[in-house]
């Protein structure tokens, strides 16, 4: 209770909103607030009405309605049903703010996180390169020996003397039959490390036996580098390759013909020099495959092809082609085939010529990644051909190096026939794959298609190399091969049922 | 004892001025009248019952929490929701022993005291607002308006605890033991406090030249 005249000396103003509050609020009697206006009159009266106006003011204040969206978003963050458990329930609907990204820990946050972004970008990255998604590879398959070690048909001696390759440098490499540099793109081993080649003289036109490309092809002379014969090297039939040189007899076990047809090997010992198919992981290291696993399905490829030269343009179906993206990308082109080279290889009788001899004069250098050795079929002598084999016709004898192989069916003498020009090729190889793609000897070939678009040619491509195509990398091969027959009008590479692009021929 | 949504539903509080009382998904009437029997409900899953809370005490809560950031509507809004949001993850936490809406304030308010002491409210124009009753006459009402826009300039400018207590005191008309509930102190420390706010808010107004 506040008296009349309890402060009649402050101030007037506030005392009297402090009195007229007090009667607002039900402090002070009637009979208080009668002393009250007898004493301060009608100062107290105003003070009381200015006090009940802005009362009224606060009162009356603006109440705005819950705006609409702020209602639907209460309700709709809390719309979820909520089970029994009041704690359980309330949990996932409280909206939990995330703290700032900051550097709470300092290196102890930043760090991890940063290696750990590494690294999957690291992981990633080839495949994003390369378009392609692990585990569209078939599994690797690893067979008799181990990765490194080598198993019969292997050619493994200058792999695994190869250190690893070193990716985006460039090499020159000499091509198998004229001794140019292949352009190699992606990896580039250690000069010392390179392949050696035997100094065998490799017969050719074994894979290709029933050929007119083959029989037309003319001996070539490749001389080895600058490794001395191991006493498992043997002739290795090539088209290409064809001096003459003596060899040490292999043991029986590994010895191949190379003019068997494909469709025996089924029965016989494969030959690492077949173009089968090497299932590689991108993942994994690739593996050489022994002779002693190879697949049904390489089998049954094998058969397909040998009937194909059996038959000699009997319009077989061309390879069959992948629909799963290999290991490796093919890709061929022309390159240009000078008029003087083609004079040089008739003169020399082959598709090699002067180049190839200027070419064995010289250590043989090979390109990163493209590593050159002995084959099985190098280091197995041919049962029941001469030490030095001559290049083998079509469905004929071994021919002499001073015969030009005369096309199959066709009755004049290889003398008589001139060579049609050779093509000069430029074959790419692209691995996909985050790891070396190791192609075995006889893998490669060039495949020759008819109008119709059935196979009626084919040959090996780097019957005596086994080419090793860097993670990644790009591999470059200059091919200079004898013009397929006349019904082939189309070309392509094909490599463990894939297939390069369609190369019309002019 | 909180009661199970599938128990007897409590009666319906005749003359209850809320809205009609809707029918939770189970097809249960749900009673307006008891915020225990709403909270009890809410805590089992009924989102009806949290629908009729914030239908209850949204608006009210909105226009304190607008006042209390001066007028700073998208403020008052945050603070509308996160109350709503920390009392329907409290729930569990609310024993009944105060209102709801003394509860749901004293979870607003401790957050917005907390930011409104840091960051100075965006100004509003609360003039565009219509007052909640305007019963005067033409020329009384021009006098109110100036009036009212005076108080909305002083009360911004009164610090926060003096806002705080002149709105829940005038504008929310709340007594002093609520007002002591709310701010958990002692009636005579909620008299002495609402003084100093209305001397202060009073200096102000008489520095506009108002009343």
């Amino acid at each position: 209770m506040i008296a009349p005249d309890a402060r009649p000396a402050a101030d007037d103003r506030d005392d009297l909103d402090a009195l007229a509050d007090a009667r607002l609020d039900g402090e002070l009697s009637d009979a208080a607030w009668a002393t009250l206006l007898a004493h301060h009159g009608d100062a107290l009266t105003a003070a009381l009405d200015r006090c009940r106006r802005v009362r009224t003011a606060l009162a009356t204040l603006p109440r705005p309605a819950l705006p609409d969206h702020l209602r639907t978003r209460l309700l709709a963050q809390t719309s979820a049903p909520a089970p029994l458990a009041p704690a359980a329930a309330l949990a996932p609907t409280v909206p939990v703010t995330a703290p700032p990204l900051r550097p709470v820990g300092g290196w102890r946050s930043w760090l991890p996180l940063t290696l750990a972004a590494g690294v999957a970008v690291a992981i990633a990255l080839p495949f994003v390169i390369d378009g392609r998604i692990p585990g569209r590879e078939p599994p690797s398959t690893r067979s008799g020996a181990p990765v490194g070690a080598p198993a019969v048909g292997d050619v493994v001696s200058a792999a695994k003397e190869a250190p690893p390759v070193r990716a985006r440098s460039r090499l020159e490499l000499e091509g198998a039959i004229d001794g140019r540099p292949d352009a190699v793109v992606a990896a580039a081993p250690p000069a010392a490390v390179l392949a050696k080649r035997t100094q065998e003289p490799l017969p050719g036109g074994a894979v290709v036996p029933s050929e007119p490309f083959a029989a037309a092809a003319p001996p070539q002379a490749t001389k080895a580098a600058d490794r001395p014969p191991s006493p498992t090297s043997a002739p290795v039939a090539t088209a290409l390759t064809t001096v003459p040189a003596p060899v040490p007899v292999p043991p029986p076990a590994q010895v191949q013909r190379p003019t068997k047809p494909a469709a025996d090997a089924a029965s016989a010992p494969p030959s690492p020099a077949s173009p089968l198919p090497r299932p590689t992981s991108p993942m994994s290291p690739p593996v050489v495959q022994s002779a002693a696993a190879i697949p049904e399905p390489a089998l049954a490829d094998l058969a397909r092809e040998a009937a194909a030269y059996r038959g000699r343009a009997g319009g077989v179906p061309a390879p069959a082609v992948s629909t799963v993206a290999g290991p490796v990308a093919l890709g061929i082109a022309f390159a240009s085939a000078p008029a003087a080279r083609r004079t040089a290889l008739r003169a020399a009788g082959g598709a090699a010529g002067d180049d190839a001899k200027a070419a064995a004069s010289a250590p043989r250098v090979l390109a990163p990644g493209l590593s050159t050795a002995p084959t099985a079929a190098s280091a197995a002598p041919l049962a029941g051909l001469p030490s030095a084999p001559p290049p083998v016709a079509a469905r004929s004898a071994p021919a002499t190096p001073s015969a030009a192989p005369k096309p199959a069916g066709d009755a004049a003498p290889a003398e008589a026939a001139v060579p049609p020009d050779p093509l000069i090729l430029t074959v790419t190889l692209r691995n996909r794959t985050v790891a070396e793609q190791v192609l075995p000897p006889g893998s490669l070939r060039l495949v020759g298609l008819g109008a119709d678009g059935s196979q009626r040619w084919a040959t090996v491509l780097r019957a005596a190399d086994t080419v090793r195509v860097p993670p990644g990398g790009d591999l470059v091969l200059r091919e200079t091969v004898a013009a397929p027959p006349g019904d082939a009008v189309r070309l392509l590479v094909s490599l463990a049922g894939e297939r390069s692009n369609v190369l019309d021929l002019p | 004892m909180v009661p199970s949504p599938h128990s007897a539903p409590a009666p319906v509080v005749a003359g209850n001025p809320a809205p009609a009382a809707p029918s939770n998904p189970h097809g249960e009437s749900i009673d307006l009248a008891d915020d225990a029997i709403l909270v009890a409900r809410v805590r089992s899953g009924d989102g009806t019952a949290y629908a009729v809370l914030v239908d209850r005490y949204g608006h009210r809560l909105h226009a304190m929490l607008l006042h209390l950031a001066a007028g700073d509507a998208e403020l008052a809004g945050e603070f509308t929701q996160e109350a709503f949001v920390r009392a329907f993850a409290n729930l569990d936490q609310f024993a009944g022993r105060s209102g709801f809406y003394t509860w749901l304030w004293r979870l607003a308010r401790n957050r917005a005291i907390d930011l409104l002491a840091r960051k100075r409210p965006q100004a509003t124009d609360l003039s565009t607002l219509q007052p909640s009753s305007n019963a005067a006459a033409p020329g009384a009402r021009l006098e109110q308006d100036e009036l009212r826009a005076g108080v909305q300039r002083a009360l911004a400018r009164l610090p926060i605890d003096s806002r705080e207590i002149i709105v829940l005191r005038e504008f929310d008309q709340l007594d002093y033991a609520e007002i002591a509930d709310v701010l958990d102190l002692a009636e005579g420390t909620v008299k002495s406090r609402l003084n100093r706010a209305r001397a202060a808010l009073r200096e102000l107004l008489a520095a506009e030249g108002l009343p």
